[in-house]
């Protein structure tokens, strides 16, 4: 990180760049093996648990459910492909490395899903069909017990990113990206087990497979992933972090949001009386999910915005960009669209300001010096502006 | 991992011949007042949190519930439901009912579920209903490959094999396989609604030892036998 530089550089910039770096962890390399870390240790454990027991259950139905198992094995790892891809696209300034994403993904898909929400939820509609009723039960238990049990193991990811990586995770953005990614691995791998569970009711016929695969997908469009991404923002909002100062009101709010979310997608059945038109109201909730997420997206990841902003301001002094481009570069989707039409070049402005997310990423890399590394990102972009 | 306050000096306007020196610390440094044994004392409470989380989900609800016994008895007249109030079957009075739903007069609601299980204090009996495009005896070997693919039984042999017949007459496959230490009887009807496509089938599993199952066998067998598909309005057994 501290390669030679081909010019000297003012050391003023340096350190406000650092500033930058140290608050938002920019470019902090994320390790899995550290034996001097406790919570490693831990989801070492964990890992070999929810590992062995999800390989158990998917291996007899591997080979008891075999078709129906393979169609939403390949389907919902395609539709986890995909949102991942959307994901990274949202998590462009001061990114997680791709490595503790990883490592989230599979922890919520292999531990939080299987040795953990599903051991609970069984026991615990169980014990609701003991002490009230089995009409009860049948109902009710769902929206009962999924909204706490399953919305806390999902938010797991988030505290242990929190012990192995505390300077990866240093904002609320952090946590909605952490969260989002949990969701969705949870979300996926349930996905799986419904495909083939809903063969299993019919007797191993894959075609009633299908049909629930379908289903899923569909459903699967928000739900599970936007309320894990909203409580994981909540989550860092209400223990606070290094760059995020405690709003601990504001963070209980929002993981109680996805809670109640969750309670009312689960509950429809028993709110509508079991009406055969309450399959409509997954429109209205869908549009409401993916409003919330939204709303929580734009609020956090300001600070990010910031924080690249302040990281390019000498580009602009140094001119290897405009003020309009660094601007552009750190702009709403929206925003930024509007500022490569504006230019007489659209092509070249894109791959400018794509190219300027790449400098800030050489930057925090070389740690705010001038490293060949960031060099080579502002040849680029005198290249690519042509 | 220089914090705020660790920053070089910086508000100077020399330049520096050289780039500054990255002075964070190596990601694998823990600082001698946060070592416990040594771990770093900071990364306990996120560990923590997860070992909590997971004891609570993965072995206190199970065993909170493993302590709350099953107080559901069948009662004389009890009629379960096995979906859309069409398929049915008539339980032995005293079995707990663990899951699944009674016959309500006049409740097709869909939110029945299609299975049912219920324990006498040695014997478990479940039942589950859904589409079958085949014959009875197919539903019975394809239940014997799902049986199988779960290893519930480990090694285990077909004892025996007969025609059954329901209470209306309706033919079925009966499978007597007995494994290790449990045996199972595997009873299967298909029924033909008329003017529906899909031909429903039944699949019943009767589980316990070898023993428990022969001395039990007057109480399961017209459970059995009782199970019946009959459109609605004349579901009465």
């Amino acid at each position: 990180m501290t390669d030679t530089a081909s010019r000297t550089i003012d050391d003023s910039v340096v350190a406000a760049r650092r500033a930058v770096i140290d608050e938002s962890g920019w470019a902090a390399p994320f390790r899995f093996i550290q034996v001097h870390n406790f919570t490693f240790w831990v989801v070492v454990l964990l890992f070999v648990s929810g590992a062995s027991m999800t390989y158990q259950g998917f291996s007899q139905a591997a080979s008891a459910y075999s078709a129906s198992f393979a169609q939403g094995a390949v389907w919902f790892g395609l539709f986890a492909v995909l949102f991942l891809w959307l994901f990274s696209r949202l998590d462009r300034y001061s990114s997680i490395p791709a490595k503790a994403k990883v490592v989230a993904f599979l922890f919520s898909g292999l531990v939080s899903t299987f040795a953990m929400a599903a051991i609970n939820n069984d026991a615990f509609r169980t014990l609701l069909g003991k002490l009230i009723s089995l009409e009860f039960m049948q109902v009710w238990s769902a929206g009962a017990t999924a909204p706490w049990s399953e919305e806390i193991v999902k938010l797991l990811p988030v505290v242990l990113m929190i012990g192995l990586a505390p300077r990866v995770m240093r904002c609320a953005f952090d946590g909605l990206i952490i969260g989002a990614i949990a969701g969705l691995a949870f979300q996926v791998f349930e996905d799986v087990a419904y495909v083939y569970g809903s063969a299993a009711s019919n007797f191993g016929q894959a075609e009633y497979g299908t049909s629930t695969l379908w289903m899923r997908t569909v459903l699967g469009m928000t739900g599970h992933w936007t309320w894990s991404a909203v409580a994981g923002a909540g989550l860092i909002y209400l223990i606070g972090r290094p760059a995020e100062k405690p709003r601990r009101g504001f963070g209980i709010a929002l993981i109680l949001s996805s809670m109640f979310l969750h309670w009312t997608w689960d509950s429809l059945v028993g709110l509508t009386g079991g009406a055969a038109w309450a399959v409509a109201l997954y429109v209205p909730l869908t549009i409401v999910n993916l409003v919330v997420f939204i709303w929580v997206y734009r609020m956090t990841v300001a600070k990010e915005r910031d924080w690249a902003r302040a990281l390019l301001a000498d580009e602009v002094n140094r001119g290897v960009i405009t003020a309009d481009e660094l601007e552009a570069s750190v702009a709403r989707r929206k925003d930024r669209k509007h500022f490569v039409k504006s230019q007489p070049n659209h092509r070249s402005t894109k791959n400018v300001l794509e190219a300027t997310t790449d400098l800030a990423d050489e930057i925090a890399e070389g740690y705010g010096v001038d490293t060949p590394g960031v060099e080579h990102a502002r040849a680029e972009i005198a290249r690519l502006r042509g | 991992m220089t914090d705020r306050d660790e920053m070089p000096d910086g508000a100077s306007t020399t330049t520096l011949p050289r780039p500054a020196p990255d002075d964070r610390r190596p990601g694998d440094w823990v600082p001698a007042d946060q070592r416990i044994l040594g771990i770093d004392k900071r990364t306990i409470w996120p560990g923590l949190v997860l070992l909590i989380v997971w004891f609570v989900w993965s072995q206190a609800m199970p065993w909170i519930n493993d302590q709350v016994e099953v107080d559901n008895p069948i009662v004389a007249g009890d009629v379960i439901n096995l979906g859309n109030g069409e398929v049915t079957f008539v339980p032995a009075v005293g079995w707990d009912l663990v899951a699944g739903a009674l016959l309500v007069e006049g409740d097709t609601s869909t939110t029945v579920p299609t299975t049912a299980t219920l324990v006498s204090e040695t014997v478990s009996y479940s039942a589950k209903s859904g589409n079958w495009d085949g014959t009875a005896e197919e539903l019975a070997d394809q239940m014997i490959d799902v049986n199988e693919s779960f290893e519930e039984l480990g090694l285990k042999d077909e004892e025996g094999r007969s025609a059954i017949t329901n209470v209306d007459g309706v033919q079925g496959e009966l499978v007597y396989l007995v494994g290790v230490d449990q045996a199972v009887l595997i009873a299967t009807f298909v029924f033909e609604p008329e003017g529906v496509a899909t031909k429903i089938g039944v699949e019943i599993e009767v589980r316990g030892t070898p023993e428990q199952l022969d001395e039990l066998a007057d109480e399961y067998a017209p459970m059995i036998t009782s199970t019946t598909y009959r459109p609605a309005g004349e579901e009465t057994n």
